[in-house]
């Protein structure tokens, strides 16, 4: 259509419903619409390289494509089994700590154990 | 399955090329987004040779105008025709209802349907230029 607006004719490629009136699209041309075939399409057999293969992430190092994934927060979780706390401390007490453990012959979270027995009774100690 | 990624040069990118049939690079027709883009491609094509096996490619030109091509988008198309790239057309036009989308949710069909919805943009028009998009993408995939 010379003369008209650009915009038009490419809408014109199409039918075009009456304005006001949804756009049904369900079928294009007596088949389904790109849309649909487009979800019912599947990935093709091919050869896929395993997600952190060296050789396809040295090329695109090249590329200047790096690792963005985000750097995990630093310092020891909590032990999903036990619930067991740990926590950071001056390197001396660590020392400390650990060598009062070895000479008790228990595990370092009995010792906690026992502080944190010390330590309610201190503070009812105090209350009282 | 289609994967959007973000626009960052990113090792997932990377990987993501590799498990891909049809790998489709928007680029805006201007020169940051053809270097930018250009270096997708690149990319692709050293993937392919890594993996030894050809992995689909495409550019679509986005946000063109309707009205006009500019000079810019001539010399890009040129380009990338001269260096062997498929360009899918129509290329994603600018228009207003493709932007409406991001406001009133939902599809363009669904903003058609409502008559509550009261847009600026020709939403036929954007429903076809998706349409054809899409047939174009079909296309690529079944070939």
């Amino acid at each position: 259509m010379p003369g008209s607006p650009p915009e038009d004719r490419l809408a014109g490629l199409k039918a075009r419903p009456h304005a006001g009136t949804p756009v049904q699209s369900a079928v294009d041309g007596g088949q389904p619409r790109a849309a649909d075939r487009l979800s019912r399409l599947t990935a093709r057999p091919k050869f896929v390289p395993p997600a952190n293969d060296p050789t396809a992430d040295a090329a695109a190092r090249r590329h200047g494509y790096e690792d963005r994934t985000p750097r995990k927060k630093p310092g020891r979780k909590p032990s999903p089994r036990t619930g067991q706390l740990h926590p950071k401390v001056m390197p001396d007490i660590s020392a400390a700590i650990a060598a009062e453990a070895e000479r008790l012959a228990v595990t370092q979270g009995v010792l906690v154990e026992l502080m944190w027995t010390a330590y309610q009774r201190e503070q009812e100690r105090a209350h009282d | 399955m289609i994967v959007d990624l973000e626009g960052v040069a990113s090792l997932t990118v990377a990987r993501a090329i590799s498990q891909a049939d049809l790998v489709i690079v928007p680029m805006q027709a201007s020169a940051l987004d053809s270097t930018v883009g250009s270096s997708a491609i690149a990319l692709v094509r050293e993937q392919a040779e890594v993996l030894g096996r050809e992995i689909r490619h495409a550019v679509v030109l986005t946000r063109t105008s309707a009205a006009v091509m500019s000079r810019v988008q001539r010399d890009l198309q040129d380009q990338l025709a001269a260096a062997g790239v498929d360009q899918i057309t129509p290329s994603l036009v600018q228009r207003a209802a493709f932007g409406e989308l991001f406001a009133h949710g939902g599809d363009l069909e669904a903003m058609a349907a409502d008559p509550t919805i009261e847009t600026a943009g020709n939403i036929e028009a954007a429903v076809a230029n998706a349409r054809e998009f899409t047939e174009a993408v079909y296309a690529r995939l079944t070939a």
